[in-house]
């Protein structure tokens, strides 16, 4: 049951699906061309070109320039990192919130599940724009608030996850028997039962980066999240505010939109994928929009995984 | 039933209680005088003070918690100072437009998601089918300011069909009928921008209940019996792959609601969500705490309704647990 010995060939299904290919393989471009920006552009992305402003894409400007004379490809990519930075660190903080809260829930049981898990309803409860940028407004935009902001908000549904998973586990014969022997509660979710459930959470991971780089671009759209002069793809599209912009001047707000939407859709592909060979139980998609049931432990019934006889 | 309805009633109102303490701290916490522009700035600072220590200004968190919860379950959510009216009026006053756009939303949503799941769903893993599964994962992956945008640009700007913002033609003072077609006119890009996202869940559930059920042992029965593939459909198929969907409407009610904020933003709809954001700009405590519990305590009964719905079309659930 270890996880070492079952890698390989989790690789090798990966592999063969066409949605993971797909899917890894814009997110390998994306990634390292943001990460390999001082060598794709000239211009740094606070770079000021005066003879340039709002410019169309031409003069060695690929993308154009914005207002205030600044190359819009080379703030694309730098944005790049911003964006997946905020994606990437908020999930880390989602997950560590979310899997220690559900972790202790389900492996405690008892009074410390039942306050733990009210708790996760009251914050599922949470409209999350309308808290998102109340506490952006408290804390100020910076990069690092925004991937607090959405860390805080969305762990819930982690949390749920691994309560479930390890209530499934807890009562497994390897792990009475870790505790028969005096194992310590930290080494035997750690070991025995985190390892065991890493499926469930890493598909629930992937696609929380998905939520993340959604939300950044969404908080730093008004102007509540990644703040200038620092590009990011969310407050590249705050210029499309403006009509003019939004009518006329497309190389502005287009590429970091179209960016977003692949970024987004390379990572649901992957999701998908690594739900369909490490979860297999109903796609992604139905997994990670489990609707939020927060007042009700019952679980939407799940029906039968047979295969279809057609009619 | 009874019972199961109460204890769902009793667990409701520790998150509900627990929600506004959380939201009242969170929302106190805000830096920033809010009282500034209602004084008069000659005033003396004796004045000031007194006037400060009316309002309650200078009271212990405890006490300006409890005389807000006091106050804000009789309906009184307190007084903007930025609008000048009480909060519970001005939200009042938004929250017609935001169910017009979510419910026209929803109305999308389910006309279009109904047959394309149920499509899906019979013609599971062939070509149409992936084409359309594709479709879904893009509507997934774009954020919908940016859809919003995009719809302004092609219909609004370039095309010059539809217009890009508000609710009705500024000057135009259209009634009757005319006035009918003329807020229609304004809801449909942000009412396909709002659907979009929950056409692609709806139909997805659809897909998997249909082509779920499908391969059950009584509708094979009822085939090998001679049904008609109408009949089964219509009969067993439908009715079963339907239930979750009950969950995920009242579900998507107030996300559909505080989902709302960009769409609103984007498109100038006098709804919730732009209310939120400008109570958010303006730092109105009042109005933005009485916003927020608003939403939460749409949350929380829509899930309850989620709950006893659930539990009147399946009737295991009220003995689960």
């Amino acid at each position: 049951m270890s996880t070492t010995d079952t890698t390989p060939r989790v690789w090798h299904r990966l592999l063969r699906q066409p949605l993971f290919v797909t899917g890894a393989s814009i997110l390998a471009v994306i990634i390292a061309a943001a990460l390999a920006a001082p060598l794709l552009t000239s211009f740094g992305p606070n770079e000021i070109d005066l003879a340039h402003l709002e410019a169309p894409p031409g003069n060695g400007h690929l993308l154009g320039t914005d207002a205030l004379g600044r190359d819009v490809f080379s703030r694309l990519l730098h944005g790049g990192r911003i964006s997946v930075l905020v994606g990437i660190a908020a999930v880390l903080l989602q997950v560590i919130i979310g899997v220690s809260v559900g972790a202790a829930a389900g492996y405690f049981g008892g009074r410390i599940d039942t306050v733990l898990m009210r708790f996760t309803e009251i914050v599922m409860c949470f409209p999350f724009y309308a808290i998102a940028i109340t506490l952006a407004a408290l804390f100020g935009a910076s990069v690092w608030n925004v991937i607090l902001i959405i860390g805080i908000l969305n762990w819930t549904g982690l949390a749920r996850l691994v309560r479930a998973e390890l209530l499934s586990l807890r009562e497994r014969e390897y792990v009475l028997a870790a505790r028969a022997v005096g194992a310590r509660p930290l080494r035997v979710i750690g070991t025995h039962l985190l390892r065991n459930a890493y499926g469930p959470i890493l598909v629930n991971a992937t696609l929380a980066v998905a939520g993340g780089i959604l939300a950044e671009a969404a908080l730093s759209f008004l102007g509540l999240g990644v703040a200038q002069p620092d590009p990011s793809w969310g407050n590249m599209l705050t210029a499309a505010q403006s009509m003019r912009v939004l009518s006329s001047e497309w190389w502005l707000w287009i590429p970091p939109g179209a960016a977003i939407v692949l970024m987004v859709l390379a990572i649901n592909l992957v999701g998908e994928a690594l739900a369909t060979t490490l979860a297999p139980r109903g796609g992604a998609l139905l997994r990670d929009l489990q609707p939020r049931r927060a007042l009700s432990a019952n679980p939407i019934p799940r029906l039968s995984n047979r295969k279809r006889v057609t009619p | 039933m009874l019972r199961y309805l109460l204890r769902r009633v009793l667990i409701a109102l520790p998150v509900l209680l627990g929600i506004s303490i959380i939201v009242f701290t969170l929302v106190v916490l805000q830096p920033g005088d809010p009282y500034v522009s209602m004084i008069d700035p000659n005033a003396s600072p004796e004045q000031k003070a007194e006037l400060l220590n009316r309002v309650g200004y200078y009271d212990p968190l405890w006490v300006k918690y409890l005389k807000w919860a006091g106050r804000a379950v009789t309906g009184d959510l307190g007084y903007s100072i930025q609008y000048g009216a009480p909060v519970s009026q001005i939200v009042a006053s938004r929250v017609g437009n935001t169910v017009l756009l979510a419910g026209s939303a929803l109305a999308i949503t389910l006309l279009v998601a109904l047959p394309v799941g149920i499509f899906q769903g019979l013609r599971r893993d062939t070509g149409r089918d992936l084409i359309i599964s594709i479709l879904s994962f893009v509507a997934l992956s774009v954020p919908t300011f940016f859809l919003g945008m995009l719809l302004i640009k092609i219909f609004a700007a370039d095309l010059r069909w539809l217009p890009s913002s508000g609710v009705v033609t500024v000057g135009a003072d259209a009634s009757g009928f005319a006035g009918v077609v003329d807020v229609a006119r304004h809801l449909i890009l942000p009412a396909l921008t709002l659907a979009t996202v929950n056409i692609a869940v709806c139909s997805r559930y659809l897909r998997t209940g249909v082509s779920e059920i499908l391969g059950l042992d009584f509708v094979r029965t009822q085939f090998a019996l001679g049904a008609k593939p109408g009949e089964v459909l219509w009969g067993s198929v439908l009715k079963n792959a339907a239930k979750p969907l009950i969950t995920i409407i009242s579900l998507e009610i107030p996300a559909l609601l505080s989902g709302a904020l960009l769409t609103e933003t984007v498109f100038s709809w006098p709804g919730i969500g732009r209310l939120n954001f400008e109570a958010v700009q303006n730092r109105d405590y009042a109005l933005l705490m009485g916003i927020i519990m608003f939403l939460a305590v749409i949350t929380v009964v829509a899930n309850l309704l989620a709950d006893v719905i659930y539990a009147i079309v399946d009737p295991r659930v009220r003995v689960a647990r």
